[in-house]
């Protein structure tokens, strides 16, 4: 067996067993990490991979369990405990302070000199980034720095903290096809090294790609785990095998979109020009039409104005040039659901008429018919399969894929003649994307559909049209794509 | 010629009304730069005024009477330090409980030491040599106190502290992002302890000084509103330490005007000018949009911080 020809693990998590007001997010979990492998945990959403890893990188305390770090049992209680064994943690929101220089992000919490604390910092910034192919500047403030940058001050930072174990959350997520080749090349780099990788994932893809051993978690509890090999073995099967592990039943992946006739335009946007917070033009002249029956894709890396583009198509930013018209009524599925799709306080019901609370179904002149609306969502909630306490609940109890569920509900049910969906999949798991997916097109019979995102499997998959999103500017694509994706990826860099 | 002198005059009395602005300040930047916002400054003051007043009246030495009432304010402090780094209640109700508190102490505690003067103040002293400098000579360097320069002195350092050193790295982290700097092993509450008390320390310092040196005597509320020109002062400065030495002069010299300007103007209208100055300050920087995105306030101000809540 492969376990006997290496050594002992580098680190072994037994049973571990946290709870959160009743849930159980990781039952039971058994965990072997060994050293030069990429280990990657697959999961859904609410699997529990993040909190498991939130208690190895000593976050979370775990309610019980042990740990066996080379052979003989440690405790880790705080982060401090785990940085200094080793374990270091890439949270996939990054821990890093917007306003503050790469340095002093990097010098934070390390024993530095209390006087110039900055001078041995930035040079051993150089040395890493030298050594592992980062390009950093010590100097650079982090918000000015691009997401994949970013990414590689927390590795940088990481390996300056002496990580034996580097614990990346789904470090892939807000990446380029390009910058991702780069995390994978560190990667390798490290494993030289013999240093473990554990890669939190759902992207079955990159887990192929990348990782040596495949652990797959499932409410809480190990429900496989294996060399990657073994799946390759599988050979093209080996991609559902993975997913049908994850959720428990197959899903597709590949969606059948059947064609769907193309009338009126619903958003005709023309040369649109809008600008940041900071008065710099980040949509350049921006043309384009979304008719109904359609779905149009606009993919593009994070941060080529997006945002300003849906800001100013909702008119919550001014725009500095060019004319938005806009036929019938918008519905709107934002890419932050907690801050704008939904208020957490609120109940689910709530939730489900904010968009449409003055429709008169819901109720006459300042009363509401609340027996109406119960049923109303309560209809929703079982037709899009929203796991739910109950319609009373507050909001900020659902998962994110449930979250998900329940604004896609209010959106499509009210009928509007155009969608904007914004990263309408982003963090979801495999079976909330198909499902997610399916809604999306089966909406397009009665609407235009703008479909905002960086996941270029997605705009593949769903649209009709496709325009790239490179520094405001747009390049547009027609069907068929098959042949065409090589060369949207590379619009989408700037090739 | 005699304008010069006027100007002269108003610089030179700036320093000494500006110096406890410039005190409480300072503490109050270290606070928030760590994210809690104390708006118990003036409670801070006033109590750091009385005991300041009291111990230096019983010692008969002023220096004790600094060291008490520093004290006295930074204890205060870390009554709002538990309840809003330990409890989490909302900081804006505990700052305030702490002001009322300290007004409503003092003047109870207060009432039989009223109107009697304060003999053991310290000396007004001018140094030789330094002193004799055209315009900066007698402003900086004749008949002012100690007191004056011990400011200025700290507001370099708390500024050398804040952005040159490591733990000004990691007091300025805890402020922005705790989070983060708790995932790196920094013991936040530990942090925002610390500056909470600094931020008292010096709001009892300042306190103090009114009382010792400023005007000699104890009166009920004498502190008059100072500690909410505080809080405008540090937003005004945009939590910079040596910002704030300018904007604390500039409004003590606002102070000094409204006594002397008060033969030709409504001596009503003079007293307002502080603190209409302190409600006009704000929106003048919040309509500098290049400055507010420069140096926004510190990103968790306000915010409680619990470890496990994602």
């Amino acid at each position: 067996m492969e376990e006997k020809k290496k050594n002992t693990p580098l680190i072994s998590m037994r049973s571990v067993i946290k709870t959160f007001g009743g849930v159980r997010a990781n039952d039971g979990i058994d965990i072997d990490i060994y050293g030069g492998e990429v280990h990657a945990i697959l999961g859904e959403n609410g699997a529990g991979k993040t909190t498991l890893m939130n208690i190895l990188s000593g976050i979370y305390r775990a309610d019980s369990g042990e740990f066996i770090l080379r052979g003989s049992p440690v405790s880790i209680k705080t982060p401090k405990d785990a940085i200094r064994r080793g374990i270091v943690m890439v949270h996939q929101h990054f821990r890093l302070i917007g306003p503050h220089t790469v340095a002093e992000n990097v010098a934070l919490g390390l024993s530095v000199p209390f006087i110039s604390p900055l001078k041995g910092i930035e040079r051993t910034i150089e040395e890493f980034s030298a050594r592992y192919n980062l390009l950093v500047h010590p100097r650079a403030r982090i918000c000015d720095l691009s997401v994949g940058e970013q990414q590689r001050v927390e590795i940088v930072k990481a390996l300056i903290r002496g990580a034996e174990i580097l614990i990346l959350d789904e470090p892939t997520s807000v990446l380029t096809p390009q910058e991702t080749k780069e995390l994978f090349w560190i990667l390798e780099r490290m494993k030289e090294e013999n240093k473990a990788v554990i890669f939190i994932t759902h992207k079955l893809e990159e887990v192929l790609e990348v990782s040596d051993r495949i652990t797959i978690l499932r409410r809480g509890r190990v429900t496989a785990s294996m060399p990657a090999l073994d799946v390759k073995k599988a050979g093209r099967k080996a991609k559902e095998d993975l997913a049908k592990k994850m959720v428990g039943r197959e899903v597709l992946l590949s969606i059948e979109k059947k064609p769907v006739a193309k009338s009126q335009p619903v958003l005709e946007v023309k040369d649109l020009r809008v600008e940041d917070d900071r008065g710099h033009e980040t949509v350049r002249g921006l043309s384009f039409d979304v008719c109904r029956g359609e779905v149009f894709g606009i993919v593009g890396v994070a941060g080529n104005g997006q945002n300003q583009l849906v800001e100013a198509l909702f008119g919550l930013r001014p725009a500095t040039g060019g004319t938005i018209t806009v036929r019938g009524d918008t519905g709107y599925i934002p890419e932050d659901r907690m801050g704008m799709g939904s208020v957490g306080e609120l109940t689910l019901s709530e939730n489900c008429i904010l968009t449409g609370y003055k429709n008169s179904c819901f109720g006459t002149g300042i009363f509401f018919d609340l027996a109406y609306i119960r049923e109303y969502t309560e209809a929703l909630v079982c037709k899009f399969s929203v796991t739910a306490p109950s319609i009373s609940a507050p909001a900020k109890q659902l998962s994110g894929g449930n979250l998900q569920r329940l604004i896609l509900a209010r959106e499509l049910s009210r009928n509007t003649s155009l969608l904007i969906a914004e990263q309408p999949t982003h963090g979801l798991d495999v079976g909330s994307i198909e499902y997610v997916w399916k809604f999306l097109l089966e909406q397009r019979k009665n609407a235009g559909i703008l479909l905002l995102s960086n996941d270029l499997g997605e705009v593949l998959a769903l649209s009709d049209r496709i325009g790239v999103l490179y520094r405001g500017t747009l390049t547009l694509f027609d069907q068929p794509f098959e042949d065409k994706e090589e060369q949207i990826g590379m619009k989408m860099t700037g090739l | 010629m005699e304008w010069q002198l006027w100007v002269i005059e108003t610089l030179r009395r700036a320093l000494v009304y500006g110096t406890p602005i410039l005190l409480g300040t300072l503490g109050e930047i270290y606070a928030e730069r760590s994210g809690i916002l104390n708006l118990g400054v003036e409670g801070m003051m006033i109590l750091g005024a009385f005991v300041g007043f009291t111990t230096a009246f019983v010692t008969k030495n002023p220096w004790l009477g600094f060291l008490a009432g520093a004290f006295v304010g930074g204890a205060a402090s870390l009554l709002h330090g538990f309840l809003s780094i330990h409890l989490r209640v909302i900081q804006v109700v505990s700052g305030l409980a702490l002001t009322l508190f300290g007004l409503g102490l003092t003047g109870v505690l207060g009432r039989g030491w009223e109107g009697q003067p304060l003999k053991a103040s310290i000396a007004e002293l001018s140094v030789p040599g330094l002193s004799r400098i055209p315009v900066l000579g007698p402003i900086l360097f004749t008949d002012q106190n100690l007191l004056v320069y011990i400011g200025i002195g700290l507001a370099v350092l708390l500024w050398w502290v804040l952005f040159k050193t490591s733990w000004g790295i990691t007091v300025r982290s805890v402020g922005e992002d705790p989070r983060t700097a708790d995932a790196l092993g920094i013991n936040v509450a530990l942090v925002r302890y610390c500056c909470t008390f600094i931020g008292g320390l010096l709001a009892g310092l300042g306190g103090a000084y009114l009382s010792i040196v400023y005007r000699p005597s104890w009166t009920q509320g004498m502190t008059a509103g100072m500690g909410w020109i505080v809080i405008a002062l540090t937003i005004f400065s945009l939590w910079h330490p040596l910002v704030a030495i300018g904007g604390s002069y500039a409004f003590g010299s606002l102070f000094y005007l409204s006594f002397r300007l008060q033969p030709w103007v409504a001596p009503e209208l003079l007293t307002i000018m502080p603190y209409l100055f302190t409600i006009l300050a704000p929106l003048l920087l919040h309509a500098s949009r290049r400055l507010r995105r420069r140096m926004g306030a510190p990103g968790a101000l306000g915010l409680p911080y619990r470890r496990e809540e994602e």
